[in-house]
Parts: C-alpha cells; sequence; structure tokens
C-alpha cells in the first residue's frame, strides 16, 4: 500500500465530490426542504432597511446569531416600526446564499415577541387615558335608540363591511350608512381611522359612528391600540360603538368608546333595534293611545249626562226662567211707575233697575255684567226712550244667554260623541238607545231645548235613536216637573 | 321649515303622549289635540318603517390605505 497523506483517492470515490455550487445547491434545497416555515425568536441586530425597499438585519440570542431579510412585498406588511434591540418573532424560510456562502432566514412576517412587551405598552397607554378620565363611565354617551344615520368606519373589503351592511340591513333599514374606508392594519392604518373621525366629525345628524375590524392576532389590531386612535375615538363628536377582532380581544379603543361590542356585527346590533319588535311597539302604542283617548271620553260624556240629568241643571234653567218672569214683571211695575209719580219714579227706577242687576249677576256671572251695563244705560238716559229699546236687548241678551246655555251644551255634547265615534265607531245615539229624545222644530234645524219656545199647535219632531215622530203640541205646562216627580 | 322629524323624535313623542294620556287629567280639548298628534306621528312610524329601504355611502377619508383583510 504506497499512498501517501496526499495521494489521490481511489478513483471510485470521486462520485461523491461537490463543486462549490453542486453543494451550495445541494444544501440549500436541503434546507429549504427541511425549514420551509419556521418561527425564530430573536433580537434584531444591525438592522438596516435598505432603499429598495428590503430589510436586512440579524437575528441573535446570546451565542449565535442569524442573518434575516425581510423582502420589500412583505415589509410593508409590518405593523411596528422593527429596530436594534427589539425582541422579535420572524416568521420566514431558511434558505443559503452561495454567494455570499451564508445562511439567512427568509421573513415574512415580524411580530414583536412576547405579549408582554405589548402589554406593557397597552397598560400603560391605558393608565394614562384613564389618568385623564377619557375611559370613565360618565363620558359614556348613550346611543339613541332608531338611528336615521350611521357611519362605519372600517375596510373597504373583507368580510366586515358587508356583515355590518347585512346586519343593518336586515334589523334597521331606516338607517342611513355612511361608510368611510380605512386601513385597519399596515402603517396607514392609525392616520387613516383618525382621519375618518375628523371627517365624521364634521357629519351631522350622525346618531353613532362604528368601528369595526374583524379578528386577527394581537399585532393585527395593534392600530387599536395606538394613542392616536383611541384619542380621535375619544374626541368624537358623535357616540361610538366599537366591535373590534373576536370577543376576547379588547383594544384601547374598546376602552375609549361609548359602548365596546365583542365583534364587528355585534356593534351594528347595538346601533340597530330589531324592526320587528319596533313595529310592533308602534302599533302597541296607537292601540294605547285610542284606548286611553277613548277612556278619558267615555268619563266625560258619562259625566255630561250626569250633569244634564241633574236637578243642578235643570235648576239653572229654572233660574234663568225666573230671572225673565222678574224682569217682565219689573218692567210692568216701571211702567205704572212712570205714570204715577215722576219724583218716586226715579229712585224706584234705580231700585227694580239694581233688583234686575244682582238677580241677572247672580244667575248670570260674566254675562250678566254685560246686562247690568246695559241697566246701566237705562238709568242714565232718557227712560222712556231707553227703557222700550233697552228691554228689547235684555230680552234678546236673555235668549240669546239662554239659548247659548242650551246650544254650547249641545255643542259639547255633539263634539263629545263625534270624537267618540271618531274613535272606534261608536254610535252618535247611544243616549238615544237608553231612552232619551229631543225635540226639534219641525224641519229639524232647530233644538227646542225649553217650553218656553213652544207653543200650542206648534208642529215638531221628537227624535228616538231608531226614527222620528212628527208631533204637534196639544198643551204644555210651564213648571218644575222635574222635581215634582 | 324646521328639521325633518327623525323616527327617533316621533316614536318619543309618541310615547310621550300616550304616557299623558294615560295618566288621564289632560283637559278635553287638549286631549283631542294629543290623541290627533299621536295618530299622526304613530303613521307616519309606521310609514317610515314600512318604506325603510337601506341606503349606503361610501366617503373617502382622502387617505388611500392599502386594502387589506377586514
Amino acid at each position: 500500500m504506497e499512498t501517501s497523506g496526499w495521494g489521490d483517492p481511489p478513483i471510485e470515490e470521486w462520485e461523491e465530490v461537490y463543486t462549490v455550487t453542486e453543494i451550495t445547491d445541494a444544501i440549500r434545497q436541503s434546507l429549504e426542504s427541511e425549514f420551509s416555515a419556521v418561527q425564530v425568536l430573536g433580537e434584531i441586530a444591525n438592522f438596516k432597511a435598505h432603499t429598495s425597499g428590503h430589510l436586512y438585519f440579524s437575528l441573535r440570542d446570546d451565542s449565535n446569531l442569524i442573518r434575516t431579510v425581510v423582502f420589500r412585498r412583505h415589509a410593508g406588511k409590518i405593523t411596528f416600526g422593527p429596530d436594534n434591540g427589539m425582541l422579535i418573532i420572524a416568521s420566514g424560510r431558511i434558505s443559503h446564499y452561495g454567494g455570499s456562502g451564508q445562511t439567512q432566514l427568509v421573513a415574512d412576517r415580524l411580530i414583536p415577541a412576547g405579549r408582554g412587551v405589548m402589554e406593557l405598552g397597552f397598560r400603560a397607554l391605558l393608565q394614562k387615558l384613564m389618568g385623564e378620565g377619557l375611559t370613565s363611565p360618565e363620558r359614556k354617551r348613550p346611543i339613541p335608540r332608531y338611528p336615521s344615520r350611521l357611519v362605519v368606519v372600517t375596510s373597504e373589503s373583507g368580510a366586515v363591511i358587508n356583515d355590518i351592511i347585512d346586519t343593518l340591513n336586515r334589523r334597521w333599514p331606516v338607517a342611513e350608512i355612511v361608510h368611510i374606508p380605512v386601513a385597519v392594519q399596515g402603517p396607514d392604518a392609525v392616520p387613516s381611522i383618525v382621519k375618518a373621525f375628523e371627517l365624521s366629525n364634521r357629519l351631522e345628524d350622525v346618531d353613532a359612528v362604528i368601528l369595526a375590524r374583524g379578528g386577527g392576532s394581537i399585532e393585527d389590531l395593534w392600530a387599536f391600540n395606538s394613542e392616536e386612535v383611541a384619542r380621535a375615538v375619544a374626541r368624537s363628536v358623535h357616540p361610538v360603538i366599537t366591535g373590534i377582532g373576536h370577543e376576547i380581544d379588547t383594544t384601547v379603543a374598546d376602552y375609549v368608546s361609548d359602548i365596546r361590542a365583542a365583534t364587528p356585527t355585534a356593534a351594528a346590533e347595538l346601533a340597530a333595534p330589531p324592526i320587528h319588535e319596533v313595529r310592533n311597539g308602534v302599533v302597541e302604542s296607537i292601540r294605547r293611545l285610542a284606548g286611553a283617548f277613548r277612556g278619558s271620553h267615555e268619563r266625560r260624556l258619562h259625566l255630561l249626562e250626569y250633569l244634564m240629568r241633574s236637578s243642578s241643571f235643570a235648576a239653572l234653567v229654572h233660574r234663568c226662567e225666573q230671572a225673565e218672569f222678574k224682569l217682565d214683571d219689573a218692567f210692568g211695575k216701571l211702567g205704572t211707575w212712570w205714570r204715577t209719580d215722576k219724583l218716586a219714579r226715579a229712585g224706584a227706577l234705580d231700585r227694580s233697575l239694581n233688583a234686575i242687576r244682582t238677580v241677572v249677576i247672580q244667575s248670570w256671572g260674566a254675562r250678566g255684567l254685560r246686562l247690568s251695563r246695559l241697566l246701566a244705560g237705562v238709568a242714565a238716559g232718557d227712560p222712556r226712550v231707553r227703557i222700550a229699546s233697552s228691554r228689547g236687548g235684555i230680552e234678546n241678551l236673555l235668549g240669546e244667554l239662554v239659548l247659548r246655555t242650551g246650544q254650547s251644551l249641545e255643542l259639547a255634547r255633539r263634539a263629545v260623541q263625534h270624537n267618540v265615534r271618531a274613535i272606534d265607531g261608536l254610535h252618535p245615539r247611544t243616549v238615544l238607545k237608553r231612552g232619551y229624545t229631543y225635540c226639534t222644530t219641525a224641519g229639524g234645524d232647530a233644538i227646542i231645548g225649553r217650553i218656553g219656545r213652544l207653543a200650542v199647535r206648534d208642529d215638531v219632531t221628537v227624535h228616538f235613536y231608531d226614527g222620528t215622530a212628527r208631533c204637534s203640541v196639544i198643551g204644555k205646562r210651564k213648571g218644575k216637573s222635574w222635581q215634582k216627580k | 321649515m324646521a328639521k325633518k322629524m327623525t323616527f327617533e323624535d316621533a316614536a318619543g313623542r309618541l310615547e310621550e303622549i300616550v304616557r299623558r294620556l294615560e295618566e288621564g287629567e289632560v283637559p278635553l280639548e287638549e286631549s283631542i289635540k294629543l290623541y290627533e298628534e299621536g295618530m299622526k306621528l304613530g303613521t307616519m312610524c309606521r310609514r317610515i318603517l314600512d318604506e325603510a329601504e337601506q341606503r349606503i355611502q361610501k366617503l373617502s377619508s382622502e387617505i388611500e390605505g392599502e386594502p387589506d383583510a377586514g
């Protein structure tokens, strides 16, 4: 065996020799198939953002490091600012570059490592905002129950906006939706959300703003934990409903909003009442309205009937008639006095006028004052002339008063009956059904409310609930029949 | 012309009217007015609900964000 250390190996072993390129390719293929999707925890060192848009840095721990690159198309999606010293988890594949002879991690996603780091930032911000009172319950504004205009701040694409529109459409199509599209992740997210709130603040008649984003990792929700977005939410002119991520996610924006919903769909539900329930409520309100109205008018009608049947009402009519008698009597005496004694005449006139005035005032209150003024006019002037004309005036007035009293009661009665009928079709002649009748002139155009307006042989019409009767007066009697009975 | 009445306004006023009438002691004339107003509001509310049709408008916030998963 004559072989030296530098001697050629046996020829059959040459087939196992690689060129550098061959071995480089082999290494790359081996690494890429073995480590096609890995996540590596490490601290960033030698960070460099190249003008090409690619990011270069090393990931290291206490004893080792690995070169890492993030290509431009992935770099844009990073939602935080990576920098030296930052602990991150980089996801990607391992590759090997022959040119530099280096093994690299080609990362397509970077996330700050450890919730602890983010948690600290989250707590610090929340603490600060709480200290300013921005999360206090007193600041929470109520959401109008029946909104007519809702602003939705969320991504233009994706399921969230469709889910929200579907929910609002199904539950409450009454409200107009104003969608302000924003980026909900990535570097544009914060400024575009802030801008959206500035825009919505300028809109009028907005009942609420829904700020929503679908589920994602806590890093995806980063924008909603930013101070700028939190302050934009707190500053919103209109109440804000947040529906960010899943139920377990609570962002800083959720703390400062007026109400937090677990999900975007839940946020839409909070803003929109179910329309069929609202419709039922309206129908119920209308029913109660009619019921309450009918109730109050039935009470009034009963009271009116009671009053018209009562002896005090009848007594009122009677007093009126008595006042007329007294007046007639007084005028009769006045004529006698006028003829008998010129001197006595004046005093007697005064006394009798005063007597009339008293009776009239007692009987008629305010209306009586008009009469008494008329009477005062009588006393002041030439009695003969004035008395004649004034008497006519007084009679007219009294007649009018009686008529008006009767008419106004009748009018009130009709109004009430009309209203009751308007509500539920109650027949206006219900009262007549109970046995009452009323009497009008033969033509039916004027109601005869008192016997004084009737003369024997007058033709009248008597109205029953189910018909009328033409009648002729064969006799009449004035008096308090209501009391004798 | 006053601002157009919203459903919120109309429904709120209707509830107030119903409550007042149910409490009673409203004078005759006022109760007629309230009833008429309430009926008008009720009709209006129902009309709003029955004729409701979703309107959507999109407003640009001027910053063009990259489209991403919502």
